[in-house]
């Protein structure tokens, strides 16, 4: 499915991470947006992986329930949910792009809780986080051909309030996951954050 | 592409499944080719153009569309046009050679806001007259505001 163009909506923000996002728009407005990891062919990171829609996410269960691995189709986005193991400690994290995932089981619900995100510093495209954002994840497959994923963001720097929502999945039984690899961006911003398209992509 | 072979605790999990987002109310998703801003693109003006290929280049996370449009002093000047990536396109209906160098066309376009000859491609109509989508299908009601609690 696609969306009109940026079609995002309020999140609760606090003072200093409002006045983030009211410069981003900003500068957007002035021909400068903000550059989120992705627009480098970098990882687009786990917020932005589950807040963008159309592509395809294939989860795979594996090593006797001990691991799962989903990957979502565009820019090869890939992470790993440890369900045996809790977090690692804090001197062993560091900020990441999809961060440390550990899950277990309530019933038939997959509960992935998430860490450690400080690589990316947006929610979507602009909304911006901080590096204590926290994802929590309960994925219910509740039909043969639907999975819905509870998603919560939690953020004491940036958001007031944890912000919930549901992600609905379609299985699509005939699908294959495609080769995305970010090769062709071209896509430039000068020195001042100018927008611009060139004639070949970046070397 | 569903192999739900696991008989077990979890059997709501197959052990490999592939499926696509319908919906998030979690304040809105981003388009199909969420990859960067569009702010460069002028989303209120489109417009149209007789046009020939000079080159398509089927790549992520972009496809390309270069091609020769005559402007008003009769002069034939290069163009880039945006496309989603590739993956997407594929599920639209294009194929690598969809178009070809030399391939006269109809372009429907987003301009540059800058005045830069090129924009982002909305449709296109082919030499045997079927038309395609260079961003997807028609958008899509904008989900639920966000909750909170």
């Amino acid at each position: 499915m696609q969306t009109p163009d940026r079609p995002f909506k309020t999140y609760p923000l606090t003072p200093e991470y409002a006045a983030i996002l009211k410069q981003r728009r900003a500068d957007e407005a002035a021909g400068k947006p903000y550059q989120v990891a992705q627009n480098r062919c970098l990882p687009a990171g786990l917020a932005a992986t589950m807040t963008t829609g159309a592509y395809p996410i294939e989860i795979f269960y594996q090593k006797g329930g001990q691991e799962i691995l989903l990957q979502k189709e565009n820019v090869g986005a890939l992470y790993r949910v440890y369900l045996n193991r809790p977090h690692k400690n804090a001197d062993e994290l560091y900020p990441m792009f999809y961060g440390d995932s550990i899950g277990h089981w309530e019933g038939n619900v997959l509960v992935v809780d998430t860490v450690s995100l400080g690589a990316t510093a947006a929610l979507d495209l602009i909304t911006p986080h901080s590096e204590a954002l926290h994802v929590v994840q309960r994925l219910h497959r509740v039909s043969y051909d639907t999975l819905e994923d509870e998603i919560t963001f939690e953020d004491a720097k940036a958001l007031t309030t944890p912000v919930t929502a549901t992600a609905v999945f379609k299985l699509h039984a005939d699908w294959e996951i495609e080769e995305y690899e970010c090769t062709n961006e071209r896509l430039m911003f000068d020195e001042h954050g100018n927008q611009t398209i060139s004639k070949s992509a970046a070397p | 592409m569903i192999r739900d072979r696991r008989k077990g605790n979890h059997s709501m999990l197959p052990q490999t499944l592939v499926c696509t987002l319908l919906a998030l109310g979690l304040g809105g998703i981003a388009p199909a080719s969420a990859h960067h801003s569009y702010a460069m693109f002028d989303a209120n003006n489109l417009v149209t153009f007789d046009a020939t290929v000079k080159e398509f280049q089927w790549t992520n996370p972009h496809s390309w569309l270069q091609v020769m449009i005559v402007d008003d002093k009769g002069v034939a000047q290069e163009w880039s046009l945006e496309l989603g990536p590739l993956v997407a396109l594929h599920r639209w209906g294009w194929k690598p050679h969809s178009v070809n160098p030399g391939d006269k066309v109809k372009v429907s376009l987003n301009p540059l806001r800058d005045g830069t000859r090129g924009g982002r491609l909305m449709t296109i109509v082919l030499p045997g007259g079927e038309t395609l989508s260079g961003q997807g299908v028609a958008p899509a009601p904008i989900p639920a505001a966000s909750s909170s609690h």
